[in-house]
């Protein structure tokens, strides 16, 4: 390592102002912050620089994002297995198959994304901006499996562009890129995002066992009824059809310790949109409507993407509200609308998407709001003092 | 200002006024007016293609019209002789419609009625017409309808070409074969929220391009 | 701008609304007919695309004159009721009456290979909004010759394929009919069984539109139930 940093430093001058590759300083720059902790010092006033910058903040959330990722290898194979009748995989075949499909995925989302980043930085003369380090991760696993991988590239660019270049780059975008590629395939290719096969690797080419539904439990509970849903245990653990992270709750939840005990994540709003999506569920238990209002409340926290938004995308520190009481009502209103949408939208079994991008959208209002609220506060206290 | 020398009918100034709303007075991209239509009828070209027809004929003859009565028309009822024009116009194409490009008026639907609420028609009579001869209220209809018609059929084509895979209905995607190589329409093209995205793709570029529109704040 | 009289107002709005007036009813009266015959022949196509006769506006006419011999209104228990076109009878306006007093269209056509076919209208609601269309009975008033379907706006890429020849040839010899009851033709998700005369794939991905269509199919046909039970041969 210590070789590396002298290498480094030593190339550093060429890239300087007045360099050879001055232009390219982005990249250099990049590179080495990505190696090395920035040794980088205020000259004027007197500021602390924490170590923790963003590409260590990063860095966590990748780590965070593993267990879900090994699990959802091991699943895509499982699912594999179950769909064409095959019993004679050992554990290690079904993680291995798994991760040979997911593996381009995440290639092509890296390319693509970093692609563009580089190209944007370059023209606009800034730093190459980490944030798409963790995306290009979330990318792959919110997809179904059998997604063609130029529909990913399609996606990966679309958000990056219109999601977030155009509004500045990593820390200035108002939606959360990642859902933004997701939302963008749903409803561009709605045929590779909905529907059965699409969850299982191979089952829309066909040559699935006969009668075998790759519904996820979501669509099972709307088409066949609650009754036929797997059980609370399978979706707890994961062992059911959906994307590729989101299946095992068990694994989100191993990566949410992570993201709080480092103090990445937003504890607030993991707490608020949990005991939103409750509160809602319970109420629909008790009020009824129609039939879905009926699904067990906690049955919404362990299926469908509801725990990987919640610890992974609805707590994207860009997009989400950033006073601490904005938090709350930020995740308290998107676990109340996960509900809402999943139980009285006949067309999208999937709320966890939208209502994150939908609040994505309120996040600054909601900040507006109690800002302004504390400052009238603070007013009315000097006035009476 | 009573001219007394007649001005050449395509005098520089005229000209102007249908070059202006092409570019840097875009009704759509630059006023932002009319964009619902803008959402709702570009999905193919050939919609698109009449409602641009459609409007082009309602904005000059009802700006001719206006521009022809200004100096009859009481101050006090004013907007409603406007709407009353318009109305009148827009129901003449709507029915001409029905009765000829029966197909396209179906596609249409509503909105060949709605351009009575299209922004730009008021905007331009109230603006330009009640101020201006016939001759230049005319020139100013054709070229700021054609400014809303180009951003309508440059924004049909994209939408229709990657939605659908075909340009005015031909299917050169298909007539190409790429859908053998696995490609598939984009079916969020189709949905109206593309079509806000694609004008803000042309507003991004014509910026980019011609940095006196950006604001300064 | 001058400053006008209250009279000059009004004589001036007076004459604008009136020759405004003019204006429209005269257009109007001139275009109605056009416009009527448009209607009427875009419907002639669809009936005409039920029994697979592919027109267009053209000649629309013409072959809807050539094909269908007989149409009549029929109520729900199989007798004809007189005095109703059935050409001009909108289906939606039908569906809010009590069922014993809806008057059910029937088309009667003759193939260009000679086969007496029954064509009957149907409507019903997608998942955005009306989906409607034509099946066509073969002579033993069970199984279908042709059908075709139409939508206002359904989901493109999903829903909105009911419209396409891959989903409407589908229908083709199924039959409405098991042993003397009516079963209608069911629109199965994750795919028919082969070989089963009363099932077709559904969309995937468009289940709610193809649910609705199921049950247009089937609300809209067991209306009919009598009359086909005791016409058939």
């Amino acid at each position: 390592m210590n070789f590396l940093l002298k290498k480094m430093k030593e190339i550093e001058p060429l890239f300087e102002k007045g360099g050879r590759f001055e232009k390219l300083h982005s990249v250099y720059d990049g590179f080495a912050t990505f190696l090395f902790v920035s040794d980088k010092v205020t000259s004027k006033g007197t500021h602390i620089r924490d170590y923790m910058d963003m590409k260590r903040t990063m860095t966590v959330v990748l780590i965070a994002l593993m267990p879900a990722l090994l699990f959802g290898c091991y699943n895509i194979g499982l699912q594999h297995t179950r769909a064409f009748g095959i019993d004679d995989w050992t554990l290690m075949q079904m993680f291995w198959f798994g991760f040979l499909k997911l593996l381009p995925m995440i290639i092509v989302s890296y390319v693509v994304g970093l692609g563009i980043e580089f190209v944007a930085a370059q023209i606009r003369g800034h730093e190459i901006n980490e944030g798409y380090l963790v995306t290009g991760m979330l990318i792959p696993l919110i997809m179904p499996i059998d997604v063609p991988l130029w529909m990913v590239a399609v996606s990966v660019a679309f958000a990056v562009i219109i999601g977030k270049e155009i509004f500045g780059g990593t820390g200035m975008n108002i939606l959360n890129p990642a859902l933004t590629a997701r939302a963008f395939l749903f409803f561009s290719y709605p045929g590779w995002m909905t529907g059965d096969a699409v969850w299982i690797e191979g089952l829309v080419k066909g040559g699935g066992l006969d009668g075998f539904s790759g519904a996820t439990p979501l669509a099972v509970a709307k088409l066949e009824g609650i009754a036929h849903m797997p059980s609370a245990m399978d979706m707890f653990i994961g062992t059911i059809p959906g994307s590729v992270g989101e299946t095992s709750t068990v694994a989100i939840l191993i990566g949410a310790l992570i993201l709080l005990l480092t103090g990445v994540g937003s504890w607030r709003i993991m707490l608020s949109m949990t005991l939103g999506a409750l509160g809602i569920g319970l109420l629909l238990n008790a009020t009824g409507g129609n039939d879905y209002t009926q699904i067990p409340a906690y049955y919404h926290l362990i299926m469908g993407g509801f725990a990987f938004g919640t610890v992974f995308m609805a707590t994207d520190p860009v997009t989400a509200a950033q006073t601490n009481t904005g938090k709350y009502i930020y995740g308290a209103l998107t676990g109340i609308l996960v509900v809402v949408i999943r139980v009285f939208n006949p067309a999208y079994p999937e709320g966890t998407m939208l209502a994150i991008l939908l609040m994505n959208v309120m996040a600054p209002l909601i900040d507006h709001y109690v800002v302004n609220a504390n400052i009238r506060r603070r007013i009315k206290r000097i006035r009476t003092a | 200002m009573e001219k007394v020398e007649k001005e050449p009918l395509l005098s520089a100034k005229n000209i102007k006024l249908l070059k202006n709303p092409l570019g840097q007075d875009n009704p759509i991209t630059v006023q932002v007016l009319g964009i619902c239509s803008a959402l709702a009828v570009t999905v193919k070209m050939k919609p698109a293609i009449v409602m641009a027809i459609s409007v082009m004929v309602v904005l000059a003859v009802s700006n001719v019209v206006i521009a022809a009565l200004r100096k009859s028309i009481p101050g006090r009822i004013r907007i409603i002789v406007q709407l009353v024009v318009i109305a009148t116009m827009v129901i003449l194409v709507d029915q001409f419609l029905k009765a000829f490009a029966f197909d396209v008026s179906k596609q249409l639907s509503v909105f060949v009625g709605l351009i009575i609420t299209n922004c730009i028609i008021m905007g331009r009579l109230e603006a330009f017409a009640m101020a201006n001869k016939p001759w230049p209220s005319f020139l100013d209809g054709l070229g700021n309808a054609w400014g809303y018609g180009w951003i309508l059929i440059a924004v049909s084509f994209f939408r229709e070409f990657l939605g659908t895979g075909s340009i005015m209905g031909f299917p050169v995607m298909e007539k190409l074969g790429v859908y053998n190589f696995g490609y598939e329409d984009n079916g969020m093209m189709i949905l109206p929220p593309m079509a806000l995205i694609t004008v803000g793709i042309i507003i991004w570029v014509q910026r980019a391009r011609n940095k006196s529109l950006i604001e300064t704040k | 701008m001058k400053d006008f009289s209250n009279r000059y107002i009004m004589v001036f709005s007076v004459v604008m609304v009136v020759s405004v007036a003019i204006l429209l009813s005269l257009t109007a009266l001139l275009l109605q007919p056009r416009q009527e015959k448009n209607v009427e022949v875009e419907k002639k196509i669809q009936i005409l695309s039920s029994m697979n006769v592919s027109s267009d506006r053209s000649n629309a006419v013409e072959l809807y004159d050539r094909h269908i011999i007989e149409s009549f209104v029929i109520n729900t228990e199989g007798n004809r009721v007189e005095g109703v076109d059935a050409f001009t009878v909108t289906l939606r306006a039908e569906q809010r009456k009590p069922l014993a007093e809806q008057s059910l269209p029937m088309f009667i056509a003759v193939a260009d290979n000679g086969d007496t076919l029954h064509i009957i209208p149907l409507e019903g609601k997608g998942l955005w909004g009306p989906i409607w269309g034509y099946v066509s009975l073969k002579k033993d008033l069970s199984t279908i010759a042709g059908v075709t379907f139409d939508h206002k706006g359904e989901t493109p890429g999903l829903g909105a394929e009911i419209n396409t020849t891959p989903f409407e040839s589908q229908f083709h010899d199924k039959t409405i009919f098991e042993n003397g009851n009516f079963v209608s033709v069911k629109v199965v998700k994750g795919g028919a069984r082969p070989g089963n005369p009363h099932e077709v794939d559904a969309i995937s991905g468009g289940t709610i539109t193809s649910n609705g269509l199921q049950a247009m199919v089937h609300d809209g046909l067991i209306k009919y139930e009598k009359y086909l039970s005791q016409n058939r041969k």
